[in-house]
């Protein structure tokens, strides 16, 4: 079965770093960046990316909180969200879990290592989880 | 704008002035624990002393205009005390202490010479009024014990030199006692008393100097646990910052791995022209800690020499630092003030350094296209020590430098600690700015190394900025040029240059940069 074509949201405020997910995943998604949180709310309820890459440290909303907000969201509810963070595992892998993330990853991370956490993501999820035993239902019934 | 500059400025050694007002407000809350302590003692005493009258005129049966009198008397005495407390609780301390003054002397010297119950009392009542200038030392300023101890001096006077009508025994016992030894008990109470407030006065030097050492001890360990949460921090945001350019080194390198990319010769320009950016951002961010490290541990020998400050002005602009990810290019005005020919009596690099982060702060922390000032002159002796030392010979006259923008500003509370290593603004750690916490203090460092000082002086609302003042020794026979023109404003010359910002040394980024700019950046990172 082909897997279908993702959009991933990247949220950081470093251009750098920013720069550097386009280019290394955008062969394997559809990638939109987001500079902050604001740009990054903006982005979810403009295009409903398949996933979301949230850095925590940022100048307006915290990714925390950013992600605490989208799973408050009935409509995002189920959105795989990673956070990729520079903060080390002791001080923010708790607080990101307890957030509501599915993953939490910390700086630095090859790009060749994020794919596979992204698509495990997606795969894991509860959104896709209803996707594929509803697209199976309705192949049995057919 | 100087004049309005001397009293808020912070130097790094010695106590800063909020430093001093913490140490005034222990001394304060000392003296209001104090008056509140021994208000409510004495209050309670007096009133238990007015029930003990009402007791003793109910036994002797006899209610006459002396008994009122006392009994009025001490009850105004007990409320006194209740005032003084009430006082020393909403923190009028002053006002305290001098009712204190009032209602420990005057009072009770009043009610024991005027009454019949209580009157047999020694004649004098010198345990009294001596107790009442060690309490007003206790309780109050110096000019309290002078109260104190003249009150004390009026009421025996008013004792021995007016009898009443009708006198009470106490003065009768008074003037049989005079009788016997004359007239000379008056000097020699006086001498009793001003040489007892005097001794207290020296006393009260002293312990007020002990305070002032152990307010100051309190201040270096609150300073010393301030600077270990800063490390901490400092050390949160080394980790941080190292992180996205490792992230970024490796991730190119690993994409640079990818047959995919080999294909494409643009791909993998650019991509080896990024990991080599992250590389320099690693060096520039190591270099930091390393030269914070170095200047912080290793006294480094001085080889001053006489440099124009204009020139040094001219070579250090092209080497500010974009610190803000190129949005920030837009050219700004520099303004300059100074008298032509100015120079100072250091080191160029350090030199250099300085004025290379000062300025980069005052364009980093400021809206892009507002201008920064700069404006120096000849001073005659650092004021900021002569006030410590007025003794010694005339100072080695210093050249004052004032760096102003007129962006953020920096909050007042956070001007003690701007010097430290390590120190970095609640504000600038939300935000994106990048930085070290190192810029300043590794400025003060050089700064302090050349024999001079640096100092920060802001309302912190923004848009007010902040100026930094750097005071840098002069030339030697420079003091000589100026006791011509006394005036430090007599002939300065206004100059503008244009103050752009580039970005670090990235000559495959930057066409722009010339040969010579280029030179002074390899200078500045050997």
């Amino acid at each position: 079965m082909a897997e279908p074509h993702r959009t991933i949201l990247v949220v950081d405020d470093h251009p750098e770093l920013l720069e550097l997910l386009r280019e290394g995943l955008s062969g394997h998604f559809t990638i939109l960046l987001a500079c902050n949180g604001a740009e990054g709310l903006t982005a979810v309820a403009e295009s409903h990316p398949d996933c979301a890459i949230i850095d925590i440290r940022m100048p307006d909303i915290d990714g925390l909180q950013l992600v605490r907000t989208l799973r408050g969201d009935p409509t995002t509810r189920d959105m795989p969200l990673i956070i990729l963070t520079a903060m080390p595992e002791e001080q923010g892998l708790l607080p990101g879990l307890l957030s509501g993330a599915d993953r939490y990853l910390t700086k630095p991370v090859l790009p060749s290592e994020l794919i596979p956490a992204i698509q495990n993501a997606i795969a894991l999820s509860a959104a896709e989880r209803a996707r594929r035993l509803r697209s199976l239902v309705e192949g049995e019934e057919s | 704008m100087t004049e309005a500059i001397e009293p808020t400025i912070t130097f790094g050694g010695a106590a800063t002035q909020n430093e001093t007002e913490t140490i005034r407000r222990y001394d304060r809350q000392r003296r209001q624990r104090l008056l509140i302590l021994m208000g409510t003692t004495f209050g309670s005493l007096i009133g238990a002393l007015f029930a003990l009258l009402v007791l003793l005129i109910a036994i002797a049966g006899t209610f006459g205009v002396s008994e009122i009198v006392e009994l009025t008397g001490t009850a105004l005495n007990a409320l006194l005390f209740v005032v003084v407390v009430t006082l020393a609780r909403q923190e009028h301390v002053e006002w305290a202490a001098a009712l204190f003054a009032v209602g420990a002397v005057v009072f009770p010297n009043l009610i024991i010479a005027t009454s019949t119950a209580t009157g047999a009392g020694s004649p004098f009542n010198v345990a009294f009024l001596v107790g009442a200038i060690i309490i007003a030392s206790l309780a109050g300023r110096p000019w309290m014990v002078f109260v104190a101890a003249l009150l004390a001096s009026l009421t025996t006077s008013f004792m021995v030199l007016a009898p009443l009508p009708t006198p009470t025994p106490a003065q009768q016992a008074l003037h049989a006692y005079l009788a016997l030894t004359g007239w000379t008990i008056l000097p020699i109470m006086f001498l009793v008393y001003w040489g007892i407030a005097l001794l207290l006065l020296a006393q009260w030097r002293s312990y007020q100097r002990l305070l002032m050492e152990l307010a100051d001890v309190r201040t270096q360990v609150e300073r010393a646990r301030r600077l270990d949460e800063l490390k901490d921090q400092f050390i949160r945001n080394v980790n941080h910052e190292l992180r996205t350019p490792i992230m970024a080194l490796l991730g190119y390198v690993d994409l640079l791995k990818n047959p995919e990319t080999q294909r494409s010769t643009e791909k993998v320009e650019r991509y080896v022209q990024r990991a080599e950016r992250a590389g320099q951002s690693l060096r520039a961010l190591l270099a930091g800690i390393l030269d914070t490290r170095r200047l912080g541990v290793l006294p480094t020998a001085l080889a001053p020499e006489r440099l124009d400050l204009m020139t040094v002005l001219e070579e250090v602009i092209p080497l500010i630092p974009d610190e803000t990810g190129g949005q920030n290019t837009e050219e700004r005005a520099l303004r300059v003030r100074m008298p032509p020919g100015l120079a100072v009596w250091a080191e160029g690099i350090k030199t250099q350094q300085v004025f290379i982060n000062l300025l980069g702060n005052a364009v980093k922390y400021s809206a892009p296209g507002t201008p920064v000032d700069i404006e120096a002159r000849l001073v005659k002796g650092d004021e900021s020590t002569r006030r410590w030392r007025r003794r010694e010979a005339p100072q080695e006259p210093v050249v004052e430098i004032v760096v102003r923008d007129y962006g953020l500003g920096i909050p007042p509370e956070s001007q003690p600690l701007l010097f430290q290593r390590f120190m970095r603004l609640p504000r600038d750690l939300e935000s994106n700015a990048i930085g070290s916490g190192l810029g300043l203090y590794l400025s003060r460092t050089l700064v302090e190394s050349m024999g001079g000082s640096i100092g920060v002086q802001s309302s912190g609302v923004p848009g007010e900025g902040s100026s930094f003042i750097v005071r840098l020794p002069a030339p030697p026979h420079a003091g000589s040029d100026v006791t011509a023109d006394e005036e430090p404003d007599s002939d300065p010359q206004d100059s503008s240059l244009r103050l752009v910002a580039v970005r670090p040394p990235d000559a495959t980024d930057d066409p722009a940069m010339g040969d010579a700019e280029r030179e002074l950046s390899d200078q500045r990172s050997a």
